[in-house]
């Protein structure tokens, strides 16, 4: 299917993406969105196409490095923006990522690579963390959104010891964690007492305003 | 051994061939929980190939399981390329940081030159002299394809495989020999087959058409020189996109994924290669007893019937936070409700 056979600007860029249709999806985005407007152009075509993708991956009918590189192509996009040093999102929640105690980052990549793309500015706490460096991290930063990828289940298990360390220290931080182990068994967020569980990284984009799953 | 029961190995062979045994083989996954079974830090676990062998030797013997493997930790691959393990006390050893950085100069490294391969080496040794005639001995090979997980990175490996760069040509080669060479080598130790680990080939990574051009096609290669039977493993991955592909890499069986209805993959797989599986190892932990019986159950009922059915986890690997009650009621309910002629 080309893109030019879509219903709408939405679709069009949905099907770019998901053939890593850099110049197309490129096309799409240029003669849809206003510069002066880049927030425009993220809720109406980005947010929603991304969504869609990852529901089509958590739904087995996408694959992992389609979320990824879909997600790679709108941040160059939204990068290439004259967007005001404020950015796009200025009254956005300070935001940070991390993946703890494992080397495993796709995830973690996927997701930033989303929250890039649709306009929010996130430091990067890289991988390998231990929950005490990361909690001092949050702390010195005042991050108020931490997003937490695990592939292993001992890395999604240590999310509890990372909320516990976090509420001893009186830190009010929302935990929003994501990954395999998530998914298989969909009742772990709440066991390691995170505020929320992402299925996919357009979900997690969503998730940063305060929803719910 | 009661009359007419098979041995292990007969069972397995009997599935593998696609007709009923005397009752389902029961492949139980378990590494990591030979260091509790002999009171050792994983780590300590790992440091010896007599405590692997002595771990295997007392689950067989706790749970009743059809297999046992020298296998002790994927890692340890990519510790033969430079790289790091981080042991941890409750879980799987992890690879450090991708330790491999020019690809052009990159050579193939000896496995019998890795403390990590040869130690697994001499354990699947031991226990194919011991037991290698009435049980099935698991080798585990990573394939080329997933093996740059570890060696670049995914984020990195993804944007040198999307980008048809040269360099990922250039890089399979290196693995596909590592690959060939480190299977045969288990094999010749007396591993009765190699399980083929190649989760990026899953739709659930990349898309198929990629696949078919790279990771499958590798795939049928590196199967093609390995001089024994090899077990296609998804690692949790799905394969019904794939089903072709995986029928006909030259494997003898497939593992699947608790992503998938196993109705769904028994009719896909179905007079074609066994399949194993696929019992969700991630929420296996807060399993009750009647919860692990009432699993156990459904997968027999679904995949059983005419044969070219093992149950087991889906990834490979039963995690170390699974109980022993659990994986308990998992080996009595296979033992119980496994008895062929399947109802």
């Amino acid at each position: 299917m080309k893109s030019g056979n879509a219903a709408s600007p939405a679709d069009a860029l949905e099907v770019a993406l998901l053939s890593s249709d850099r110049v197309g999806a490129r096309k799409i985005l240029r003669d849809s969105c206003s510069t002066d407007e880049p927030y425009q152009c993220i809720t109406d075509l980005i947010e929603p196409a991304l969504r869609s993708i990852g529901v089509k991956w958590a739904d087995g009918e996408a694959s992992l490095s389609q979320v990824y590189v879909s997600g790679r192509i709108c941040e160059e996009f939204i990068r290439s923006l004259p967007v005001p040093s404020s950015g796009i999102r200025p009254d956005q929640p300070v935001i940070g990522i991390a993946v703890l105690e494992d080397y495993h980052t796709l995830g973690k990549e996927t997701v930033m690579t989303a929250l890039h793309a649709s306009g929010y500015q996130v430091t990067d706490y890289g991988a390998g963390l231990l929950v005490s460096d990361l909690v001092e991290k949050i702390r010195d930063d005042g991050i108020e959104v931490i997003f937490i990828s695990a592939l292993m289940l001992r890395a999604a298990l240590k999310v509890r010891e990372l909320t516990t360390s976090l509420k001893e220290a009186g830190l009010s931080v929302r935990v929003i964690v994501g990954g395999a182990p998530f998914l298989f068994d969909e009742h772990l967020w709440q066991e390691v007492d995170a505020d929320a569980f992402a299925h996919d990284a357009g979900e997690a984009v969503s998730l940063v305003g305060g929803g719910l799953p | 051994m009661s009359d007419g029961e098979m041995t292990s190995l007969e069972r397995t062979e009997t599935a593998l061939s696609l007709t009923e045994p005397d009752r389902l083989p029961l492949f139980l996954n378990l590494t990591m929980h030979g260091a509790r079974e002999t009171g050792l830090s994983i780590r300590e676990y790992f440091s010896d190939p007599a405590h692997v062998v002595l771990g295997q030797e007392r689950l067989r013997e706790r749970y009743g399981g059809d297999s046992m493997t020298g296998f002790c930790y994927g890692a340890a691959e990519g510790e033969a390329f430079g790289g790091e393990t981080i042991f941890f006390d409750d879980g799987p050893p992890n690879a450090g940081a991708p330790p491999v950085r020019d690809i052009e100069s990159l050579e193939v490294p000896d496995p019998t030159m890795s403390p990590a391969l040869l130690r697994m080496l001499t354990a699947t040794r031991i226990l194919a002299d011991r037991y290698g005639d009435t049980v099935p001995i698991a080798g585990v090979a990573i394939s080329p394809f997933s093996l740059p997980v570890m060696q670049l990175g995914f984020g990195r490996y993804l944007d040198l495989l999307l980008a048809e760069d040269p360099l990922f040509w250039r890089l399979m080669e290196v693995n596909r020999e590592f690959c060939i060479t480190w299977a045969s080598l288990q094999i010749e130790a007396g591993a009765t087959a190699i399980v083929y680990f190649d989760p990026v080939s899953s739709p659930t990574i990349i898309p198929p058409d990629l696949a078919r051009k790279t990771g499958l096609a590798i795939a049928k290669e590196v199967i093609r020189e390995i001089p024994g039977p090899v077990a296609y493993h998804l690692a949790s991955g799905r394969a019904l996109p794939i089903a072709r592909e995986l029928i006909e890499s030259g494997a003898v069986a497939v593992g699947v994924s608790a992503l998938e209805s196993l109705a769904d993959l028994k009719e896909a797989f179905k007079g074609e290669i066994a399949i194993i599986g696929n019992l969700d190892g991630v929420s296996m932990r807060n399993w009750s007893l009647e919860t692990a019986t009432r699993k156990v159950r459904e997968a027999i009922d679904m995949g059983a019937p005419g044969g070219g059915f093992i149950l087991s986890d889906n990834h490979g690997e039963i995690p170390w936070q699974v109980q022993d009650p659990v994986i308990r009621a998992i080996a009595d309910a296979a033992h119980l409700y496994g008895r062929y002629p399947a109802p």
